[in-house]
């Protein structure tokens, strides 16, 4: 029995598991789902420190291998993923003890997600890859339907945007695999030219897309407000944006070598994400969806800096992964909290939590001062890094982006905090109290982490990423680090200033915390924009939904003219002709006579004009 | 002259009771009776063959399908007072035909018509017998055919009942006929 | 001399029927049926010795099936009890007339024997004495008396021109002016006797309004022997298939005027209301399959020819004798005012359908493999039109009967079928035994086949 086998079978067995309980097995799913998280947790680091560990077996034939193949990076995302569910799991005892959602699919759903991620991120055969993956898609659509009834729309729309990120992902897949006349993805170095390119792209959308990348981002939003609030914290959070991060750095590192277009497109990608994510987020007046728009804007900054394509901005972009994991779910644990005990979002109804929640709000300060590039926080590290891959890479204009989306950042967590923290608090929300502890610790944990690796950013740049990044030929100095005096910081500043001083303008303008983003909402040009962004104009799902509507009618139209001229005109043809050959057959002998004569005369020209 | 001619006068004769006969029976049987003066004709002329298929077809078969025939619309229709009239050209013409048969009727046998030789001949019975058995057992068949034909129409009334939706398979014809 | 066994068998017993009468009158049902079964016996398990070809006794074997399912269909069905003597009587003839069709070797027999045939089946198209069978009647026999007439000038024709009328003589193909024209006579004799479009005048009126089992009788076995056997005879004594042999353009016009008989026959049974007259119109159709294929001349297409003449008879009879059962049941044959007899009648629903399937060419019932072979028979002989022709025509077929198929079996009972009752066993069983004889034929049909591929054929 090989050590990778067990993070993808002792989960999926343990879910299988979990169907299995019974409904008074009270607390058992949620033991064996931190238990096997734990498990995992250890294996991966065990794999990390160690040398590259494999396992291979026969499977579908055809150079389809089951393939495994523990690299330090998939070590490092096997760890965090485990580490995220042990947290979710953790957690989801209190926050879905008063759900309605069943809570054998729901343990068994996280469990085996947790096992089909640790097999995608060790598989090391791009079918098994590409296996794993495919399964995930159908968990995503069974965790949102969880959700209920309202939710069912909102799983089938994730599960056809990630429908057909993975079909160009498995398109990528067979290509690469037709030019590499190998499957094995260790042994996989192509040049992006031709059709290598086209595989590269193909492959890049499945994996951006998981990580949530526009235009693939519609459903992130909607299932924020339909599906059960730890699924966003793990998987849309966290899991998706390791593996998606995870898959973009493989394949741009290892199985391809970049060139320069190539770059600046991922670049753009990333830029355009950011700043417009981060602008439909600052609008937002729901807590959960404010979040879910973040979680798009920073798959940007992660998406630009493996895009510089030098070692200081791959570095960035990996360490801003981790860290997006950890405050972004905590982030969400934290919306979940105040869910829990003040039974709404809407932060319109929210405000002055902060004395009945400290604990909460405290967490709430760290990350999202870790999201919002407030040093010491770990996020403003690996921000740092990003911003000076933008520098180095030659491109100021995705650095200016970047730091545009940094202010907008900045400027919609003061307002999401200050709305729901501080301020009034209305009349209902007096008797609000603090979350039960299973809640809270998972919270402390993650905010904990947060400090931990901003002020220690040497630490996890040397001990994970360092090591992940050699393994994948890039080189980084031994110098890295998120802490350096320059432009860049200065340049950080200055935003964390402006975007302090936009808050209070906004504030002052309007007296109300929740509406401090108003002015900018209401700018001239932007104040369409918006309202076409609130008509889901922009939304490629909505829009090809009637894309497809209309395209359908007009099938259909032609379908029925096609069946007309094929079905109906035949048909009127032969039973019009039916009923002349019936009055014909009048009963009149002497006309049968005739008719007989007339085929005499047809006989003898048959034979006559044949002689 | 000779028997020839005889025949021929004969044909000629009831080829004319055919047409002109104002029943439709009676011509029927003249009819028959031509066909049976140009079977002796033929076999005169030394054409066994054409005599023994005429004598098949015409005067057996079509005579038995035209009396059968004519049974059958006896029953359903009245006969109409024709008038006969535009046949009485036909005598006229026939005189004329034998008038000029007797002026050059020897001219014409000695020409045209061979001489009967009596030694290839093999007789109406052998060339019936020898060489066209199955038409013999055919004939048969289809005498009894028209007899039976005849039995399903003329045969015995009966006073039954159609049963009630089943379609009727007797003789409803020949019953109504007797009750006329 | 056996063959003639098979024509003395039946004609006697009609002799001796009338005399039996005046003992039972049941008797004579029971004595015809049984020496109609007894002759299918001695055609299955004594092979003829004088020469017939397995063309004559596959035909023989049909004769004497159709007349026996017919004969003992009759038995139940005929009510009276006076003329019942006359109507097996007849049957009988009719049968022996077509034993002797089937068995002779000489062209001028064989138009004796027709005639044969045509009076009895005249006599039983008008026996129910009503003004309509006699109207059927006539015209059969008007249509008739003209394709007598062409015959026999054909037939005189060969005479004169080839100096004998016996198949052995004319085997082999003799090109001659003279045979040409005698042939192209005779053909159109046959063609008219089977009922081709545009010959087939008569077909409609006389299968509607003659009685059930005798339309059964004249659409399952009579027309294809007197016209359609005929015209496979002709065609394989002649050559029809050489390329450029003297006889092509014959073989050229019978297979215009099948390939016009199965595309008017199948659209104009489209609108038909009468059940029997969508078979009629079905007959027709299908006859145009046997003769388009006649008219091609290959073995192959010879053997399809008369591997579908034998299945057509097999399952047109059946049809025919639902659709007395049917009347008999209901009171009507107006499929306008019939439905859901499916659930009243299941087996002869069944049946029906079985029927209908295999009409329309569904594996792996026996019309499926005979219409493929006739197709590929076709396409091998360069006809690719005309097999394309055939195989459009097979959805002609399918959509008539499925029309009948719902417009009588399937949907809710109307009022004048609610209480219709399954007809007696004894109408029963000649239907079943021929949809078993449908599906086992499919089943087996290369063992079938077989015989007429490697034949003299």
């Amino acid at each position: 029995m090989n050590q990778l086998i067990l993070p993808i079978l002792l989960p999926v067995l343990a879910g299988v598991l979990c169907l299995a309980l019974g409904e008074r097995a009270k607390g058992v799913k949620e033991a064996l789902s931190a238990f096997v998280s734990l498990v995992c947790f250890a294996v991966g680091w065990g794999l990390l420190g160690g040398d590259t560990a494999s396992f291979s077996a026969p499977w579908a034939g055809f150079g389809f291998e089951f393939a495994l193949r523990a690299t330090p990076m998939s070590a490092f995302i096997l760890l965090a993923a485990s580490g995220f569910a042990l947290l979710v799991s953790v957690y989801s005892w209190a926050f879905m003890r008063d759900k309605t959602a069943d809570l054998r699919l729901y343990y068994s759903y996280l469990l085996i997600t947790l096992g089909f991620s640790c097999g995608a991120v060790l598989a090391d055969n791009l079918v098994l890859l590409l296996f794993f993956w495919e399964g995930l898609l159908v968990t995503l659509y069974t965790f949102i339907i969880l959700g209920g009834r309202q939710a069912q729309a909102t799983a089938l729309k994730a599960f056809l945007i990630s429908g057909v990120a993975d079909l160009c992902l498995l398109l990528g897949v067979a290509i690469t695999g037709v030019l590499a006349k190998t499957m094995t993805m260790s042994a996989i170095r192509l040049p992006v030219e031709g059709l290598g390119g086209v595989a590269f792209v193909l492959m890049m959308i499945g994996a951006t897309a998981k990580a949530g990348a526009m235009p693939f981002h519609t459903w992130i939003p909607d299932a924020a407000v339909d599906a059960p609030l730890p699924f966003m914290a793990y998987l849309p959070a966290a899991i998706e944006k390791l593996l998606g991060i995870y898959l973009l750095a493989r394949i741009s590192l290892d199985l391809f070598g970049l060139d320069g277009s190539m770059r600046v497109l991922l670049m753009a990608l990333g830029a355009i994400t950011i700043v417009l994510a981060v602008a439909m987020a600052l609008v937002q007046t729901d807590y959960k969806r404010l979040l879910s728009y973040h979680a798009i804007s920073q798959v940007g900054y992660m998406i630009l800096g493996i895009g510089t394509g030098n070692p200081v901005g791959i570095a960035g972009g990996v360490f801003h992964m981790i860290n997006h994991a950890m405050y972004k779910s905590c982030l969400f644990m934290t919306g979940g909290s105040v869910e829990h005990r003040a039974g709404t979002t809407d932060i319109a109804k929210l405000g002055g939590l902060f004395r009945n929640m400290p604990v909460t709000g405290v967490c709430f300060i760290v990350s999202a001062a870790a999201i919002s590039g407030i040093p010491p926080f770990n996020g403003f590290f690996s921000k740092e890094l990003v911003f000076q891959g933008c520098l180095d890479a030659g491109f100021p204009v995705f650095f200016w982006a970047a730091q545009l989306g940094a202010v907008l950042t900045l400027a919609s967590f003061l307002k999401l905090g200050h709305a729901v923290y501080f301020g009034e608090r209305p009349a209902d929300k007096d008797g609000v109290r603090e979350s039960e502890w299973p809640m809270l610790i998972p919270m402390i944990a993650l905010a904990a982490l947060c400090v931990l690796f901003g002020f220690g950013a040497r630490l996890p740049l040397s001990l994970f990423i360092e090591p992940a990044l050699a393994a994948c030929q890039v080189f980084p100095e031994h110098a890295l680090s998120g802490w350096h005096w320059g432009f860049a910081f200065a340049v950080s500043l200055c935003a964390i200033a402006l975007a302090a001083l936009n808050h209070l303008y906004g504030f002052w303008r309007t007296g109300r915390a929740k509406d401090a983003a108003e002015h900018i909402h209401h700018a001239p040009i932007l104040h369409q924009t918006y309202e076409l962004a609130a008509r889901r104009v922009f939304d490629p799902y909505d829009q090809g939904l009637k894309l497809i509507r209309g395209t359908g009618l007009a099938l259909f139209a032609a379908d029925r003219a096609l069946d007309f001229v094929t079905a109906v005109l035949p048909a009127r043809a032969a039973l019009a002709a039916s009923g002349l050959l019936r009055k014909a057959n009048n009963g009149l002998y002497p006309y049968y006579l005739a008719w007989a004569l007339l085929g005499l005369v047809v006989f003898a020209l048959f034979v006559g004009g044949n002689p | 002259m000779n028997v020839h001619l005889f025949l021929l006068a004969a044909l000629a004769f009831f080829s004319m009771c055919a047409v002109m006969a104002d029943d439709l029976l009676k011509a029927a049987v003249s009819l028959g009776a031509a066909s049976v003066a140009l079977t002796l004709l033929f076999y005169e002329m030394a054409a066994p063959w054409a005599a023994v298929f005429e004598l098949s077809v015409c005067a057996g078969l079509i005579t038995v399908l035209f009396v059968s025939s004519i049974n059958l619309i006896r029953g359903e229709e009245r006969f109409l007072a024709e008038s006969r009239h535009r046949f009485a050209a036909l005598p006229l013409f026939a005189f004329c035909f034998a008038a000029g048969l007797w002026l050059f009727g020897d001219h014409v046998s000695a020409t045209l018509l061979p001489a009967r030789d009596g030694a290839s001949d093999p007789g109406v019975g052998a060339a019936l017998w020898s060489l066209r058995r199955r038409d013999i057992l055919g004939q048969i068949c289809m005498f009894l055919a028209g007899v039976l034909a005849i039995a399903a129409f003329f045969g015995p009334a009966k006073p039954a009942e159609k049963a009630v939706g089943a379609p009727a398979t007797g003789c409803d014809m020949a019953r109504e006929r007797e009750d006329a | 001399m056996r063959s003639l066994f098979f024509v003395l068998l039946p004609a006697l017993t009609a002799v001796v029927n009338p005399f039996l009468r005046r003992v039972d009158s049941r008797l004579v049902d029971v004595l015809s049926t049984v020496v109609l079964l007894a002759g299918l016996c001695a055609v299955l398990f004594f092979p003829l010795a004088d020469g017939s070809d397995s063309l004559s006794v596959l035909m023989l074997l049909a004769v004497y099936l159709i007349a026996f399912l017919v004969s003992l269909f009759s038995v139940f069905f005929v009510q009276e009890e006076r003329s019942r003597g006359t109507f097996f009587s007849l049957i009988l003839v009719c049968a022996a007339g077509m034993a002797g069709v089937v068995t002779t070797r000489d062209f001028f027999t064989l138009y004796v024997f027709l005639e044969v045939v045509a009076v009895s089946s005249f006599a039983m198209i008008a026996f129910a004495g009503d003004p309509a069978g006699t109207e059927g009647a006539l015209k059969y026999l008007f249509l008739s008396a003209v394709a007598s007439a062409l015959i026999l000038l054909g037939v005189a024709g060969l005479l004169l021109a080839t100096g004998g009328v016996s198949f052995p003589h004319l085997s082999g193909g003799i090109a001659k002016a003279g045979v040409l024209l005698a042939a192209s006579l005779l053909a159109c004799g046959f063609m008219i006797k089977a009922g081709l479009i545009p010959f087939h005048g008569w077909v409609p009126d006389a299968y509607e309004s003659a009685p059930a089992p005798v339309s059964a009788l004249l659409a399952g076995i009579v027309t294809k022997v007197a016209g359609v056997y005929a015209l496979i005879r002709l065609g394989s004594l002649l050559g029809l298939s050489v390329p450029d042999g003297p006889y092509a353009a014959i073989g050229k016009a019978l297979m215009f005027f099948g390939a016009l008989s199965i595309v008017v026959g199948a659209v104009a049974a489209m609108t038909q209301h009468d059940f029997k007259r969508i078979l009629a119109y079905s007959s027709i159709s299908q006859v145009g399959y046997i003769v388009l294929a006649a008219g091609t001349g290959t073995p192959l297409a010879l053997a399809g020819a008369v591997f579908h003449l034998f299945n057509h008879a097999t399952f047109k009879v059946t049809l025919f004798l639902n659709g007395a059962a049917i009347e008999k049941a209901t009171g009507t044959r107006d499929m306008t005012r019939l439905g859901g007899l499916g659930s009243r009648m299941p087996w002869t629903a069944g049946t029906s359908v079985v029927a209908f399937l295999s009409t329309a060419g569904i594996p792996p019932l026996s019309g499926f493999w005979s219409k493929l072979v006739i197709i590929v028979a076709l396409w091998q002989a360069g006809s690719h039109g005309y097999a394309a022709l055939a195989i459009l025509s097979s959805v002609l077929t399918l959509a008539y009967f499925l029309i009948l198929q719902r417009k009588v079996f399937f949907g809710d009972t109307v009022p004048l079928t609610r209480d219709a009752q399954e007809v007696c066993p004894g109408m029963l069983a000649p239907v079943v035994l021929a949809a078993a004889l449908m599906i086992l034929v499919g089943l087996y049909f290369p063992t079938v086949l077989e015989p007429f591929l490697g034949g003299d054929l």
